[in-house]
C-alpha cells in the first residue's frame, strides 16, 4: 500500500512540475497572444484593441496571479477557455483524444496484418530472395518521413486515381462508411512506419524461437510444420512484437502533428499546433498537461503491475 | 484519347472498379454532394467569428456570409447599397440612408435604424476591440429620423467613409445581440460547425436582396495545408479553394475541370527603420530602392505572376495618377552604389527580419539579400515563426522587414495606413517614420472631393515618398488567387485591396 501511495504522490509530482514548466515556457515564447490573434494575414490591429484583448483575456495580470489561477484551476479539473474563441477546453480535448487513438490504433492493427505475416515469411525464408526484398522494403519504409509518405499517397490515390478524397473528417455516428474512407489514408500512412518495426521484430523473434529446444521436441515428434508454426512459433514470437508495437504507439500518441496536419484529421495534434501559432496558451497548456497525465496513469498503472506481480520491487 | 474515351473518363471507370475490388467499401462518398452546397476550402480554421475583429482571412470568408453592412461591394469593386436601399452624401461630412424595408436579421426581427446606431457604437466604444474602431470614432452624432432613416455625422470632412462603412469588418447586427453571438442579417444563417474542421452556413430564409443567394448552403472545410487543398480541388472533394500560391496556378489551370481565379491583391514591400542604424539615413533607403531587382523576385518568389510596382502601392484608380510623378523606383545598381557613396555607408551590414513561414516572405527576403550583396550590403537574416516576426516588427528590431499586405479599400487614402504619421508602431508600418508634410497631404485629400484634385495631392505625396524618404519599398503586386471547378458559376475575384472580401461573391455563386 506504501508503495502504490508513494507511485501516486511521484506521479502527482511529475504532473505539477510539468504543468509549472510548461506555464514558464509559454512565458518565454516571444509573441503576443492578443497581437496574434488580432494580426493574422498582414494587417495590423490598433493598439486600442490590442490593449482591450489582452485585457480581456486577463494578460494583462502579474505572471504570479496567472500561475496561481492557473493552478487553482488544475484543481478544479478546469483547463481553462481558449483565447481564441473562449469555448472550454478540456471538453473540446476530449473530444479529440478518441480521434488520435483511433487513427493511432488503426494504424497499429494495420502493421500487424501486414508486418507479422511479413516477418514470418521472412524468418521462414532466411536469407532468400523474398527476405532480402522485404528487408529492403522494410528499410525504406522505415526511413521516408510520414508527411512524405502521406504526400504521395493524396498525389497518387485521391489526385490520380480519385480513389478516396485528399482528406478530411467525418464522425462514425454520422456516416460510419464515409468515417472508414477517411480513416484509411492517415492510419495507413502512419502504418508504414509502423510496419517495418513490426516486420523485424517478428522476424528476428522467429527466427529465436525456432531454435528454441520445444519446437525441436514438437518437430521430433512427428508434428505437422504448420501447426509448429501456429501454435508453438507464433503465439510465442508475438508477445514481444506487440510490446515493441504498444511502446510505439505511445509515443505516436504526440507524434501524429504532420499525418493529422497533411491529412486534415482533427484530432488533438492539430489542435496543438493550430494552439501554437495562435499562441492559445490555454489550450496549449492544457494539451500538453493531459498527454502527460496519460503517460504518468500508464506507466502507473504499469509500475503497479509488476510490483503485484514482483514483491522485489516493492522492497525497493 | 483514342476511342474518344478521356483520361478523367477512364479513371472514373478505374475507380469505380476499384470500388468493386474493395469489398463493397464506399469509397469515393467523400465527394457525395447535394447540387446545392457549394464546398469551400478554407487556408484556416476561423479562429472565431466574431464580425468586427480582424482575425484573418479565413474568417472573413465565413463572417461575409453571415453579416452585412449599410454598404458593400459589387463584382467591379463598386460601392453597392447592401442592407442600406439607398444612401447620399449632401456634403463632405454628413451621410444618409434609408434602410431596405424588410430587412430581417437571422432573429427575424426587422433591421432598424436603431440596430445601427447599436452596431456603430458597439465599434467605436472605449473597451472595444472593433478593427475598424478608430475610423468609427470619427463618427460624431448618428441621427434617427424614423426605423428606416438616418444620418451619420462625421467630426470632419472624408471622402472614404462610405469605403469603411463597406467594409467586412462594419455590419450592421441586432440590438439584441449579446457579444459575443452576434444575431447577423446575411445570406446566409450559422449551421453545423465542427470546432477546427468546419463550418456549414445556411441560406438565410428571408434575405432582402432578390434572387440570392443561389446555393442551399456553404460548407467551409478548414485545410491548412495547401498540397492537401490542391489535392482536394483536383479529386474534386471541394468546389473552390483559397490562397493558391503561384507555382500551383498553372496547373490548377492546366487541368480538366478546374481553373484558377486570380487578381494581384495584395502586394510585397519592405519596410525601413527609419530610426535607428544606417537605414535612418534616407539616401540609404533610397539606395535599396534602387538596389532591388523585382523582376529577379517576380522570377524567383512569384513565378513571374506577380507587377513589380514602381511607386506608391495603389490600384488604379480615378484619385491616382502616376504618370504625375517622373522619377520612379526602377532597378539601377549603379545609381545605388553612388547613392551609398554619398551616405557614407558603404560595406554596411543589415539586419533583416521576415519570416520563415511563409514561402513568399523567405523568397523575398533571399532576392533582397542577393540584391544588397550587389552593392556591398551584407544581411543578416532573422526568419522566426510568424507570431514572432510580428512582436519583434511591433519592436523595430529591424533594419528592413519583409511584409505582404493589403489595403482596407481600393482608395489612395489606404496608404495613411502605412505612411500617416502618429499612430502606434505597427510590423507592417516603418519604425519610427512620420512626415508632418505627408500627413497634411493625407488629410487635405480625404477631405477633398474633387477627383483631379485629389490625384494631385497623391502625386505630391508619391514625389516626396520616392524622392525624399522611402520610409519603405514597394516591391510587387501579388496574385491572390482561388482554385475553382468549372462546374461552379459567377465566382470571381474583387479587385485591387477588396480581394479578401470575395466571400460577398459567394451571394451569387451557382453550380452546374
Amino acid at each position: 500500500m506504501n508503495y502504490l501511495i508513494g507511485r501516486f504522490l511521484s506521479g502527482m509530482l511529475t504532473i505539477y512540475i510539468v504543468a509549472t514548466l510548461i506555464f514558464l515556457l509559454l512565458y518565454l515564447v516571444p509573441g503576443d497572444p492578443a497581437e496574434i490573434l488580432l494580426s493574422s494575414g498582414g494587417m495590423a490591429p490598433g493598439p486600442e484593441a490590442v490593449a482591450a484583448l489582452r485585457r480581456n483575456l486577463g494578460l494583462d495580470q502579474p505572471a504570479l496571479v496567472r500561475y496561481g489561477q492557473y493552478l487553482a484551476g488544475l484543481f478544479r479539473l478546469d483547463l481553462g477557455v481558449s483565447f481564441q474563441d473562449g469555448a472550454a477546453i478540456g471538453p473540446e480535448i476530449m473530444r479529440r483524444i478518441p480521434r488520435t487513438l483511433e487513427l493511432i490504433g488503426a494504424a497499429g492493427l494495420i502493421a500487424m496484418i501486414v508486418g507479422v505475416p511479413a516477418g514470418l515469411i521472412a524468418a521462414l525464408r532466411r536469407g532468400g530472395v523474398v527476405d532480402n526484398f522485404f528487408s529492403a522494403i522494410a528499410s525504406f519504409g522505415l526511413s521516408v518521413p510520414i508527411f512524405v509518405t502521406g504526400t504521395i499517397m493524396i498525389l497518387f490515390f485521391s489526385q490520380i486515381l480519385r480513389l478516396v478524397p485528399a482528406g478530411g473528417y467525418v464522425s462514425f455516428a454520422q456516416n460510419p462508411g464515409q468515417h472508414l474512407v477517411y480513416l484509411l489514408m492517415p492510419s495507413c500512412a502512419i502504418a508504414i512506419s509502423l510496419i517495418p518495426v513490426v516486420f523485424r521484430m517478428m522476424r528476428t523473434a522467429v527466427l529465436e524461437v525456432m531454435e528454441r529446444e520445444w519446437v525441436r521436441t514438437a518437430r521430433a515428434k512427428g508434428l505437422e510444420e504448420r501447426k509448429v508454426l501456429r501454435r508453438h512459433v507464433v503465439r510465442n514470437a508475438i508477445t514481444p512484437v506487440i510490446s515493441v508495437l504498444a511502446l510505439q504507439m505511445g509515443t505516436l500518441l504526440g507524434g501524429t502533428v504532420l499525418v493529422e496536419y497533411v491529412f486534415n484529421w482533427p484530432g488533438l495534434s492539430g489542435m496543438l499546433v493550430q494552439s501554437v501559432e495562435q499562441r492559445d496558451y490555454p489550450a496549449v497548456q492544457a494539451i500538453v498537461l493531459v498527454v502527460c497525465v496519460l503517460f504518468v496513469l500508464i506507466n502507473f498503472c504499469i509500475e503497479t503491475l509488476y510490483g503485484l506481480l514482483d514483491p522485489r520491487i516493492r522492497e525497493r | 484519347m483514342a476511342g474518344g474515351v478521356s483520361r478523367r473518363r477512364f479513371l472514373e471507370t478505374a475507380a469505380a472498379g476499384a470500388a468493386f475490388t474493395l469489398g463493397g467499401l464506399p469509397v469515393g462518398i467523400g465527394r457525395a454532394q447535394t447540387a446545392s452546397t457549394v464546398r469551400f476550402g478554407l487556408s484556416s480554421f476561423p479562429p472565431n467569428l466574431h464580425p468586427y475583429e480582424y482575425t484573418g482571412t479565413a474568417a472573413l470568408s465565413v463572417k461575409l456570409t453571415l453579416h452585412r453592412g449599410l454598404l458593400s461591394y459589387d463584382a467591379n469593386g463598386n460601392l453597392r447599397p447592401e442592407l442600406a436601399e439607398e444612401w447620399s452624401q449632401p456634403d463632405a461630412s454628413t451621410y444618409r440612408f434609408s434602410l431596405r424595408p424588410g430587412a430581417v436579421f437571422h432573429d427575424g426581427s426587422p433591421v432598424e435604424a436603431e440596430d445601427v446606431r447599436w452596431s456603430f457604437e458597439w465599434i467605436a466604444a472605449e473597451e472595444s476591440t472593433a478593427h475598424l474602431r478608430a475610423d468609427f470614432q470619427a463618427i460624431e452624432a448618428i441621427e434617427i429620423e424614423d426605423a428606416q432613416t438616418l444620418t451619420v455625422r462625421l467630426s470632419e470632412p472624408s471622402v472614404t467613409f462610405a469605403q469603411t462603412l463597406a467594409s467586412g469588418y462594419a455590419p450592421v447586427v441586432s440590438r439584441n445581440s449579446v457579444a459575443p453571438d452576434f444575431i447577423g442579417a446575411g445570406p446566409f444563417t450559422l449551421g453545423q460547425v465542427e470546432r477546427g474542421q468546419s463550418i456549414t452556413v445556411e441560406k438565410a430564409p428571408e434575405f432582402v436582396r432578390e434572387g440570392v443567394p443561389v446555393v442551399d448552403r456553404i460548407f467551409f472545410n478548414a485545410m491548412p495545408d495547401e498540397n492537401l487543398r490542391t489535392a482536394a480541388l483536383a479529386s474534386g472533394d471541394v468546389d473552390i479553394i483559397e490562397y493558391v500560391s503561384t507555382h500551383n496556378m498553372q496547373p490548377i489551370e492546366d487541368a480538366d475541370g478546374t481553373h484558377v481565379a486570380s487578381v494581384n491583391g495584395p502586394f510585397m514591400y519592405l519596410v525601413f527603420n527609419t530610426t535607428e542604424g544606417p537605414t535612418a539615413d534616407p539616401r540609404v533607403r533610397r539606395a535599396i530602392g534602387y538596389a532591388i531587382d523585382r523582376d529577379a523576385l517576380n522570377a524567383f518568389g512569384f513565378t513571374g505572376m506577380g507587377n513589380t510596382i514602381d511607386g506608391l502601392p495603389v490600384h488604379p484608380n480615378d484619385a491616382y495618377d502616376p504618370s504625375l510623378v517622373s522619377e520612379r523606383l526602377v532597378y539601377d545598381p549603379e545609381r545605388a552604389r553612388a547613392l551609398l557613396a554619398e551616405a557614407g555607408a558603404e560595406n554596411i551590414t543589415l539586419e533583416l527580419l521576415s519570416t520563415a513561414q511563409y514561402p513568399q516572405h523567405n523568397d523575398t527576403a533571399l532576392v533582397v539579400q542577393q540584391s544588397l550583396a550587389q552593392i556591398g550590403i551584407s544581411v543578416n537574416m532573422n526568419l522566426p515563426d510568424w507570431a514572432t516576426r510580428i512582436s519583434e516588427g511591433n519592436e523595430g528590431r529591424y533594419h528592413i522587414g519583409v511584409n505582404g499586405t493589403s489595403g482596407a479599400y481600393n482608395d489612395p487614402d489606404s496608404i495613411s495606413t502605412w505612411l500617416g504619421g502618429g499612430q502606434s508602431p505597427s510590423y507592417n508600418r516603418p519604425w519610427g517614420y512620420g512626415n508632418p508634410r505627408v500627413d497634411e497631404l493625407l488629410q487635405q485629400a480625404r477631405q477633398e472631393v474633387d477627383t483631379g484634385a485629389r490625384a494631385e495631392l497623391y502625386a505630391e505625396i508619391e514625389r516626396i515618398f520616392i524622392e525624399e524618404d522611402l520610409p519603405l519599398l514597394p516591391l510587387l503586386w501579388r496574385p491572390q488567387a482561388y482554385g475553382v471547378q468549372d462546374s461552379v458559376h459567377d465566382f470571381q475575384p474583387l479587385p485591387g485591396f477588396l480581394v479578401f472580401q470575395t466571400a460577398l461573391a459567394l451571394d451569387g455563386v451557382s453550380l452546374g
